[in-house]
Formats: C-alpha cells, structure tokens, sequence
C-alpha cells in the first residue's frame, strides 16, 4: 500500500526539472545512462548539465518512486558487457504528461500576461 | 602515448578513487556505469581538463546529495539510538543516586533502632545519646535525638547553631502511624540531614547526619553519567554518519532485471 501510495504521489506531485528531463529522454524508448545524459543536455541546453553522479542518484530514486524501471541488455558496441538500461513506467509516462501539461498551462499563462512572446513559425 | 590521452587515463584514474566516497550501496550498485559514463564522456570530449572539472564538480554535488537523503532516512534510527541510550544513562545515575541515597542511612538505621530499644527497656534518654556534640552544618558524625511524644527534643548529641532541631511535624505523624520513616530533611539552606525516624514507647528517637559528602558523590556520578552519555552518543552519531560510506549491503535485484533475464 505504501509503495502504491509514493508511486501515485510521485505521479500527481510537480517534477523536478533533472526528473522532468530524464523522463523526457526516455520517452523515446529505453536509454542506458549515458544516453540519458547526452539526451538530456540536448533537450535541456547548457542549464541542464547531468554528471553520471547526479543522474544515477535520480535515477535510485525515481526507480524507488515506480517512475522508471531497470533493464540489463548486452551492449551492442561492446562485445559481451552487460549495461543498465531505463525505460519508462506506466506511472513515469503518467507523471511525464502530467508535468508537460503542467507546463503547458503555465506557458499559456505566461502567454496570456505578455511575459512570453507567441512562438512564431519556422522560418521558410 | 599523448600528453592528453595521459591526462584522461590520470583523470579517470582519480574519479574511480573518487567513487569510493559514495555510499557503500550506491557504489556497489553504480559504480561500474558510473566509470563506464565518465569513459565515455572523456572519450567524446575536446577537453580532458574540462571533462575533468565536470566529473569533479558532479562528483561532489552528488556525493554530497547522496549522504544527505541517507542521513535523512536513517534519522529515525539515529533518534531511537539516542532515546537508548538517554534512557541507559538515565536509568544508571538513578540507580547509583538511589544506592548512594540508601547507603547515607547505613549508620542511622542501626542507631536509632539500638537507641529505641535500649529506651523502650527504660534507660534514661540522656545516657543513650553520643556523649560528643555535633554540630549538625559542619560534621559529617552521625547524632541521636531523643523527643517526647509530641516532639519536644529531650536530649540530643547535635544542634545547629546551639539549637536542638525537631524534624517536620508531618514526618512525627507519620512515624506515629507507621513505626519508622526514612527522610531527608533541610533544617536551613545548604544543610540536609538523612535521618530515620523511629517510634519508642514515650516518644520518637532520630539518628541522622549531615549529607554533604553523600551529596558530594551524587555530583560526581551525575557528571559521570553525563559525560559517559556524551562520548557514547558523540561515537554513535560519528559511527552513524560514517556508516554509509563502509557499511550496507546492495539493494535487492529488481523484478523488470531478472524478468528480461529469464529464458
């Protein structure tokens, strides 16, 4: 019941943006560590730097909360080594649309007040 | 080999050692995927040195996140040590007041049960009592009192500043009712006297003495007790801080792992 009771917690409760993006890059499917941080410094810019300390921290964690679960596979450029790799959860993508839904209201809202200039189109 | 392919194998050597800091069960878990990423991140990198300063400053930052969300899980635990062992060392000093407490009456007992007796088989009051005075404030001699049944002194071998002292009426009714009472009592600021008061025939006889010295021993073991549960719970949060970095074991596989691993 407990663990029932975190993992929905951590789904309704807003993210940290470190959570927010590791979410984020594993929604493309599973990553191993590495992966992740490289997607996250694409998604998040310089702002976001992930060292392989702070990301495998939140990656314990948001394990222990039911956001992501670990998966072990042969690396593929690396003989016969076995890597971790994280993909998400039910409860991962769940928190993960929860959090950008979040954020989408929060950038309408900034929209709404001019704080944020409407996005333009791509250039053509 | 190259003066910057040196200084990466010199970087990763250090960060490896750096690894060990990290909490046993976090290292025994990451710690291969933690080298294998700072490999790959110094293998893609322009600039050891830059990579280096990352992996330092990551490094740091994590440790000292990863220590401080154990601390906060294991404050529960550091909380019932301590109620432990406060309750140990409550337990201890209490104990030895109360034996050192008991023990101040060790003379008075036997004298005042001795004094009883000999007055309940007639002897004058004055020829049981010591023949050598004591003055109740500065000797540590146990004395003798002899009162009448309503607890006017009839002769006694102590006085306080000249005066013979009646103990407070309410223990007289007490031992009138009871036969005896062990009591403690303050006939003026900074001067107690354990005393036990025993019935006779025609009245009350008091054996007592002055607890300066018994009181002295009482400090001393409080300030025992103190300074014992101060270095016992100084070791306890050193040993609780430090534990992580030594001590647990690896977190359980998880299910979604040996799941993929089946045949």
């Amino acid at each position: 019941m407990a663990v029932l009771d975190s993992k929905l917690d951590a789904e309704l409760a807003p993210l940290t943006p470190a959570v927010f993006h590791i979410l984020l890059a594993l929604a493309g499917g599973r990553k191993h560590g590495y992966a992740i941080m490289k997607e996250v410094a694409a998604d998040g810019g310089s702002s976001l730097r992930m060292g392989p300390g702070t990301l495998y921290g939140s990656l314990q964690r948001m394990t222990a909360a039911g956001l992501v679960e670990e998966t072990e596979q042969a690396d593929e450029t690396d003989g016969d080594q076995r890597r971790r790799y994280y993909q998400l959860t039910g409860a991962g993508r769940r928190a993960l649309g929860g959090e950008t839904a979040r954020l989408r209201q929060a950038l309408w809202a900034a929209k709404r007040k001019g704080v944020v200039a409407p996005a333009r189109g791509p250039a053509r | 080999m190259r003066a910057p392919q040196k200084l990466s194998r010199l970087i990763l050597a250090g960060y490896q050692v750096g690894l060990y800091l990290y909490p046993t069960q976090f290292r025994d878990w990451y710690a291969g995927e933690l080298r294998r990423c700072a490999l790959e991140m110094m293998e893609e990198s322009a600039s050891p040195l830059r990579t280096g300063f990352l992996l330092a400053e990551d490094l740091l930052r994590s440790l000292i996140k990863e220590y401080f969300g154990m601390t906060l899980d294991r404050v529960p635990q550091l909380v019932i040590l301590l109620t432990l062992t406060t309750f140990i060392a409550g337990t201890a000093a209490n104990i030895s007041h109360q034996v050192l407490r008991m023990s101040a009456n060790d003379p008075q007992i036997q004298m005042a049960e001795d004094a009883a007796q000999r007055l309940n088989a007639g002897e004058n009051a004055a020829s049981i009592v010591p023949d050598r005075k004591v003055d109740m404030a500065s000797s540590l001699a146990p004395f003798v009192t002899v009162y009448d049944d309503v607890g006017k002194p009839v002769a006694s071998s102590a006085s306080l500043d000249g005066i013979m002292l009646s103990p407070p009426r309410g223990v007289l009714d007490y031992v009138r009712a009871h036969g005896e009472e062990r009591v403690t009592w303050q006939p003026r600021p900074g001067v107690r006297i354990a005393s036990v008061v025993t019935r006779t025939a025609s009245g009350f006889v008091v054996a007592g003495r002055n607890m300066r010295e018994v009181e002295i021993r009482e400090n001393n073991v409080l300030k025992l007790a103190a300074l014992g549960w101060l270095a016992v719970n100084l070791a306890l949060i050193t040993i609780w801080l430090v534990t992580p970095i030594f001590g647990g074991g690896k977190p359980p596989r998880l299910q979604a792992t040996e799941e993929l691993e089946a045949p």
